[in-house]
């Protein structure tokens, strides 16, 4: 039998957190939710999450970045998947998630389909490396600009 | 003297005074203009300051007159606030071919900010022209466009919050009305989740109704207050009241409301 996914959902509304665990629960993952930075990083020690879903935008003084940030920190969570779910949608913070190591970024709204699509993908051990045939390479490359 | 030798004479006379008046009528756009102005000679050495230039960077007309640009260069860098990522005056001045019939302001179309950290916090736009006289000499114009800047940012991160705001309740509608329409839930939790459909769909309106009335308050520039005489001390009190602190239980600001109880 294969292990369950663990995942920690990191947001404070309530509502987004029970749709996110509703969109994600086939019984194959355990949920862990909690709605502060602090206390995502307590949980994420004691739970060891497979998946993080983190908001930006946590009440008081550390918000997900910063949660990201000291996760980055610790040799245990090196292999944690990070997905931020914001509405905030500037180049600044996905350059910023970028330079964090975040996996991927979904801007709200968004529809359940994509994010299950998503923590599938992140649950999918690593495919082997991806060989382009030569052909095809110097077929595609340099990229043309075709107005067509 | 013959006649038209008298009429010459006068002529010149008549053109010695019109560019007297113009003259006069450029030095008081230079003494009088809120923006910058600076004019080099043709030997590239500072021939002229105005008191707006003076007044935006604090230098002493002494530090700036009969200097070369270099020299102008590394005092303005002295007070800039991030030295090492401005280009340097040079970079401020348009191609001969750019600035022919184009005014200072339009420019060549890219900004030129010098973002200066003394004598206070001030953003200037840097434009330079050359003049096509003889000799040649060149002008360069110090817009200070602070407030531009800081009304754009404001702009921004005000948008960025609107557009936070109303993707919230946006994401759980959206969300909650795909699971409904995919899943199958029992009668008591579909009505829950219909329920929270509704509420997100309260919230998403009230901050739609919000943003409306603050758009038409602005748009009619507070024509719709009525100015009235009321007491000044419950309003601390009240907001103070109201304010909370949200998150981790920490030690926050002390506010104190030390407003007599008869203020009006």
């Amino acid at each position: 039998m294969s292990r369950k996914t663990s995942i920690l959902i990191v947001d404070d509304d309530d509502d987004l957190r029970k749709l996110l665990r509703l969109s994600l629960d086939n019984g194959k993952r355990t949920i862990h939710e909690v709605d502060t930075a602090p206390g995502g990083l307590r949980l994420a020690r004691a739970t060891a999450p497979d998946i993080l879903l983190l908001d930006i935008g946590l009440p008081g003084r550390f918000d997900g970045f910063s949660l990201c940030e000291a996760l980055t920190r610790e040799p245990e969570f090196r292999d944690i998947k990070v997905v931020i779910i914001s509405g905030h949608d500037a180049s600044e913070d996905f350059d910023r998630a970028g330079r964090l190591g975040v996996d991927a970024y979904l801007v709200k709204p968004f529809s359940p389909g994509t994010l299950v699509e998503l923590v599938e993908r992140l649950e999918t051990p690593p495919q082997e490396m991806l060989i382009v045939p030569a052909d095809r390479a110097a077929a595609d490359w340099p990229p043309q600009f075709n107005p067509e | 003297m013959t006649p038209s030798k008298l009429i010459h004479i006068a002529e010149f006379q008549r053109a010695d005074a019109t560019a007297e008046d113009g003259n006069a009528l450029v030095d008081a756009l230079f003494r009088l203009s809120s923006d910058g102005l600076l004019s080099f000679d043709h030997a590239g050495l500072v021939k002229s300051a105005n008191p707006a230039f003076l007044r935006i960077t604090g230098l002493a007309a002494g530090d700036v007159l009969g200097q070369p640009l270099e020299e102008l260069e590394r005092r303005l860098r002295q007070l800039a606030a991030t030295p090492e990522s401005w280009p340097g005056l040079e970079a401020c001045f348009l191609p001969q071919e750019v600035g022919a019939g184009r005014t200072a302001a339009e420019g060549d179309g890219r900004r030129h900010l010098l973002f200066l950290q003394r004598p206070r916090r001030a953003a200037l736009d840097l434009v330079g022209v050359a003049i096509d006289a003889t000799p040649p000499s060149r002008l360069l114009f110090v817009r200070d466009v602070t407030r531009e800047i800081e009304a754009d940012r404001l702009k921004g991160e005000f948008l960025a919050r609107v557009a936070h705001d109303l993707r919230a309740p946006m994401a759980n509608i959206q969300g909650y009305a795909e699971l409904l329409m995919s899943r199958e839930f029992d009668a008591v939790e579909r009505r829950n989740l219909l329920a929270t459909v509704h509420e997100q769909t309260v919230r998403l309106g009230k901050t739609i109704g919000e943003l409306v009335h603050r758009a038409r308050t602005e748009s009619r520039r507070n024509k719709d207050f009525r100015p009235a005489r009321m007491a000044m001390a419950p309003l601390p009190t009240a907001a103070v009241a109201t304010a909370s602190i949200g998150g981790e239980q920490e030690a926050g600001p002390c506010f104190t409301t030390p407003v007599r109880e008869n203020t009006t």
